[in-house]
Parts: structure tokens; sequence; C-alpha cells
């Protein structure tokens, strides 16, 4: 009932046309761009990085329960991982302020025993804070 | 954009052949509304998306008028009939089907797309509008971003396929040469 | 079905090879926010820049590194170093020469010692010491006998007893022992801001132990600042900082030791040798780290009366108090920017304008 157009419209040939297939090809691109970076190592709190005088002497996982020790200048520091958090156990130190810390499991979350020159810290891109005051 | 049919005369009360062209559509968008609501969904807002594959067909075959008004009343009476008139859930339909339509119009515009980039252009409409409104209105919180690969990862996979059923679909014509 | 019978192969094929390099690209793009941990200074220095790429931001990690070690080795007032060195000439009734930064921080700390009616004092580190909040960390051990205390408050030192003699500095207390605890970390932080500006970096933050300042922005975007809940883990309020500003708290959960159930911390108040009472935690935010610093250190001494006044002397508009009933104080400049990460929110008092 319609005069049809004088170049039929691309749609009405029915054809895949170079375009389609850029939105194709940009599609899963797109969708693995999405993935790494909401679903990337980085995204989600579930690494934890302990450092001994800033430099990284275990990277753990939060999702494996486990106890480590690590040795720093004034002695041993013991730190467990269980139900995707992380604490220090023991640390060399008058005023256990690592052991006082208590549980960490969010991203830029941190326990420092100074003695032992030890630092925790829960990784992730999407802290909450850039800074503290404390 | 090729007009398909003379403009709408809404004051007559006269039915002509293109208002009975878009109430069968919009009848057939609605019974897929329907039957999409009746399945089951292991996420909200996961649906096969059949009802945009019509809206996609009509565009193409009847131009943006058309599709306008079978994706309207299908946003309008399916929420009346499934029972979501003016719920949240309304909002993210009406919203993922007002963006689906306004990047089908565009891109159907632009003439570089075929149905397979049309149907991929729209459902990721539908679904990112859907998505940020379901961030701003419903869930305030930030692990909602932690389901939207998944969402959009349904969301090509659903473009895709309606983008192969239509282009079937809208094939058959040319080769009959023939329009309903 | 044939998908792929389009013309133009090639043209879609350069397209698809520019999409796949602008991903590869966009992968290898470094992080923009560099940041690094320093355990220096007795404490934890935090340090991010952004904007920076890899190599230049580690270059001045390393400048501040060095600098910060250096300071420690400075201004330590007990271990081997110019400023105890000068302590003891002070005791001994004799003259001191000051490196260029431990005489700014002299002069600085009078100028705060004055404003503060001397409710800012670093002369009083022999009181530090007697406490023994002069060491790493105090051991939960009893507190000084308070004959001892009443001695050392009595000597009255004061940042008013040294003159300026020539080339050196001589003390007319020698009681006068110098600790600049209070005002150190500050100091340092500002001058670390300098040195980063100097190497082109136009937005960073520097946190040393809780006190920090922050300059430019992140991404066009503010930069996130919390505040520690004295009395919790985690945070009790944040704010955001574009431009250059800067916050320090102090509070009696930092140094301290317990003994017999009760809890002495590291701000002691000059006028009566024990740590301070009234105020858990302190907040300033101001424009510079030192001045946050001093202030945060001085309201924390500073009684429920008279705190406001002592904050407008000081200058200070942005205070947030936090008392041993759990009472929250605060100015009309914070309360007006100042979101609380605690639900239900603190029940709050604003203050009038200090």
């Amino acid at each position: 009932m319609s005069p049809p157009a004088p170049a039929l419209h691309p749609a009405l040939r029915g054809r895949l046309t170079a375009g389609d297939a850029v939105v194709l090809a940009l599609s899963l691109a797109g969708l693995v761009a999405l993935a790494v970076q909401l679903w990337g190592a980085d995204a989600r709190p579930d690494t934890a990085l302990v450092r001994i005088d800033g430099r990284e002497v275990l990277r753990l996982s939060l999702a494996e329960a486990g106890q480590y020790a690590v040795e720093g200048p004034a002695g041993t520091t013991r730190v467990e991982v269980r139900d995707g958090r992380i604490r220090c156990v023991s640390s060399p130190g008058p005023q256990h302020l690592c052991e006082r810390a208590g549980w960490l499991s969010h991203a830029g979350e941190v326990a420092v025993g100074l003695p032992n020159r030890v630092s925790i810290e829960v990784l992730g891109r999407n802290r909450r804070f850039d800074s503290i005051s404390y | 954009m090729p007009a398909a049919r003379p403009p709408l005369e809404p004051l007559t009360l006269a039915v002509d052949a293109a208002d009975r062209r878009i109430a069968w559509y919009a009848a057939l968008a609605l019974a897929l509304h329907v039957l999409e609501a009746a399945l089951p969904s292991p996420l909200p807002g996961l649906k096969p998306g059949l009802a945009n594959v019509l809206v996609l067909i009509v565009l193409v075959r009847h131009g943006l008028a058309a599709a306008a008004w079978v994706a309207g009343l299908r946003v309008l009476v399916g929420s009346l009939l499934v029972g979501t008139f003016l719920s949240p859930a309304f909002l993210l339909s009406a919203g993922g089907a007002l963006a689906a339509l306004l990047v089908l119009a565009l891109a159907h515009a632009s003439r570089c797309f075929g149905p397979v980039g049309l149907s991929l252009l729209a459902a990721e409409a539908h679904m990112a509008m859907q998505f940020a409104l379901a961030r701003l209105l419903l869930v305030p919180h930030a692990a909602l971003w932690q389901l939207l690969p998944l969402l959009m990862t349904a969301a090509v996979a659903t473009g895709l396929a309606g983008g192969i059923i239509a282009r079937a679909l809208l094939r058959t014509d040319a080769a009959a040469g023939s329009r309903p | 079905m044939r998908l792929f019978t389009f013309a133009g192969r090639r043209r879609v094929a350069a397209l698809l090879g520019c999409v796949f390099a602008l991903l590869l690209a966009a992968c290898e793009k470094p992080d923009p926010l560099q940041a690094t941990r320093l355990l220096v200074f007795g404490t934890v220095v935090d340090v991010a820049t952004w904007g920076v790429t890899p190599k230049p931001a580690q270059a001045a990690f390393d400048e501040l590194r060095t600098a910060f070690e250096s300071w420690h080795r400075e201004w330590h007032a007990w271990e081997d170093s110019p400023l105890s060195r000068a302590n003891r000439a002070f005791a001994a009734g004799a003259g001191a020469a000051l490196t260029p930064d431990l005489l700014r921080l002299v002069s600085d700390a009078r100028a705060w010692s004055q404003a503060s009616n001397g409710l800012f004092d670093p002369a009083i580190g022999r009181l530090v010491a007697l406490w023994g909040f002069n060491q790493g960390e105090r051991p939960d051990a009893p507190p000084p006998p308070p004959q001892a205390i009443a001695e050392l408050v009595n000597a009255h030192p004061s940042m008013d007893d040294l003159t300026v003699d020539g080339e050196q500095l001589r003390s007319r207390n020698p009681q006068l022992w110098l600790d600049f605890g209070g005002i150190a970390k500050g100091y340092a932080v500002d001058r670390a801001i300098e040195r980063l500006r100097a190497r082109g970096v136009q937005n960073a933050i520097v946190n040393a132990g809780g006190n920090l300042r922050a300059i430019g922005s992140k991404d066009g975007q503010p930069w996130r600042i919390g505040v520690r809940d004295p009395r919790g883990p985690g945070v009790l309020a944040s704010l955001t900082i574009t431009g250059d500003e800067s916050v320090s708290t102090s509070g009696d959960y930092e140094r301290h030791f317990e003994w017999q159930g009760v809890r002495y911390h590291h701000v002691l108040d000059p006028r009566s040798g024990y740590p301070a009472i009234g105020a858990v935690a302190v907040t300033v935010v101001a424009e510079s780290a030192e001045k946050a610093d001093v202030a945060s250190t001085v309201l924390m001494i500073a009684g429920p009366t008279e705190w406001r006044a002592l904050a407008r002397a000081l200058g200070v508009t942005q205070v947030l108090r936090i008392d041993e009933s759990g009472q929250v104080e605060l100015t009309p400049a914070l309360a007006a920017r100042l979101h609380w990460e605690v639900s239900p929110p603190p029940t709050l008092t604003v203050v009038p304008e200090p």
C-alpha cells in the first residue's frame, strides 16, 4: 500500500549490514569491558595485602580461610583470614594496635603494627573514602 | 524516513486500515507481554523481550508513529492487565520502552543498521534505562552494579535473538514482495 | 541463514581493528590514582596522587619518604637529633643552634602557643616523657606519681621561656623540653604538599597519622574524606574537599594506655599535667594541615565552655567535638558540609558561630 523508498531500507533488505556487525562487535566488547570493570580482581574487596616495611610479603584471597605468619624486624606477626575478612592475631608491641584494629573486610581498611613495621590492607577499587582523618 | 501510511486522524471515529493494523499489532504485543510476565525469571528485569521485536518490525514496516502506538499501548494496557500500572515496575517498563523506541527511531533513521543491529541497540537501551531507573528509584545501593554485566549479557543475547527473528520475518516479507 | 553476507568486509575489518586497538589502549592506560603507604615519622603516612603517571609518582613518593625520614631524625625530641641536643643544651643553660625547619617550627609553635593562651605548649616535653608517651608505644602500666606531675607543672615551662641570642636559642627555664608532637605532623604534611606542588602535582592527598591535606580533585570529583568514629570501628562522618583544605582529628583513642580501667591518652593539659578530660575527639577543618593539627589538639584540651572562644582566637570555624557522654557539638560551617555515615546519625548540637 505504501510505495517502496527509492533505495530499499537496509532493515527491509533483511541483510546483516556493516552497521550491524559494528554494533554486535561493540556490544560484545562492551560486555567484556563491563565484566572486567565490575567483576575484575580489583572491584571487590577479596584480596588483602600484607606488607613489611612497605614491601609486599603476602597477597591473600579473603575467600580462603587460613592462618599465616610473617617475620618483621620485631618478631612474628600472625594474621588470620576467615569468612571474607582478615585480622591481626598477634604482633609484637606493647599496645597491640594491629590486633585492636579487629577484622578488616572493606576495601581500604588497614591495620598497622608499627614495631614490626607490618601493615595489612584490604584491596579494592571501590573505596568509599580517599582518606581518613583519625 | 519513508512515510508508510497517512497520518493518524484521532478525531474521526472512522476506523481505517492503519488503526486496525495498530490494534492488531498491539494485541499481539500484549499477548507477548502477558506471556513474558507469566514466565518465571531468575532476575527481575530479565525478559526475552519479544514485544520489542514486534515494535521493531512495526517500525520497519509502518514507520515511527505506528511503532510508538504499539509500544505505548503495550506498556500501558500490559501493566493494567498484569496489575503493575503506576507501580515501580511500570515506571521501569515504560522508561525502558521509551529509551528503546528513541534509540530505534534514531538508528532506523540513520539507515545504517539492519534488524540485528536495531534489535541489539533497542535491547541494550531498554536494559540500560531500566537499570538506571532501578538504581535511582528502587535500589540506591552500589551492590546493584554487580548485576549489570549479567543484565547486559542477557540484553545482548535477547537483542541478538530478537534481531535474527525479526530479520527472518522481514526477509519473508521481502521475498513475498508484499506487506500486510 | 547467511549471517555474513554484507558488503564492505574490509571496511568492517578496519573498523573492528580500530575498536580493539582502542580497547587495548584503554587497558594499557596506567591508573591515574597512584598511592603509597610509608611507615615513617613514627606513624603511617599515606600519599595519593591523581593524574600522575606511575614513574613521576614513584619519584615523588621516594622524595617524600626521604624527607619524612630526615624530619623524623631531625625533630625527634628524645633520640639523638638536632632537637634533642638542643633540649639538652637548654637544660644545661647553654645555647643551641637549630636547623631552618626547627627554627620555623619554634616560631610557628610560639605563635600558636600565644594564640591559645598557652594551651598549646610544646615546651612540656618532660611531662610527655614522664607519662611515657615519648616511646613508640606506651605499655599498660601505672600512671606517674602525682607529685612528679605537679613538680613539672609548677615549673611551668613555656615557649615564652625561649630567647633568641644571635644565631642561638636559649631557655630561661631549665625544665623546658621541646616536643613538637602536636604540630610536627601538620607542619610536615604542609611541607610535603609544597614538595608535590613543586613537582607539578596538582591533585594529591598527604595523610600523616590521620592528619591530612588534600589539594585539587580526583577525576574532576572532590576528594572524599572520612572522619573516624572515636567509639566504634569505621567512619562517623564524611566530607568532600576540592582545591586545598586540611582535616585533622585528635582523639583519646590514639596513643594511650589503660590502667585499672582508666584510659590515659597522650593529649596532655599543660595546666593540670594530666590527659585532657571532657572531649574524646575533636576534628578541625582548616586551610593548612599545621593549623588543623594544632587546633584539634588545643580544642581537645579546652573544656566544654571555653572551646568556642579558643576556636575563634585560633581563627578556626569548622570544628566537630565529641565529648565523653557521646554528645556531638559542631559549628555551623562544618554542619553545613558534614555527611553522617552512621545510622541513626548522632544527636547533634550545632553551636552558634564561634
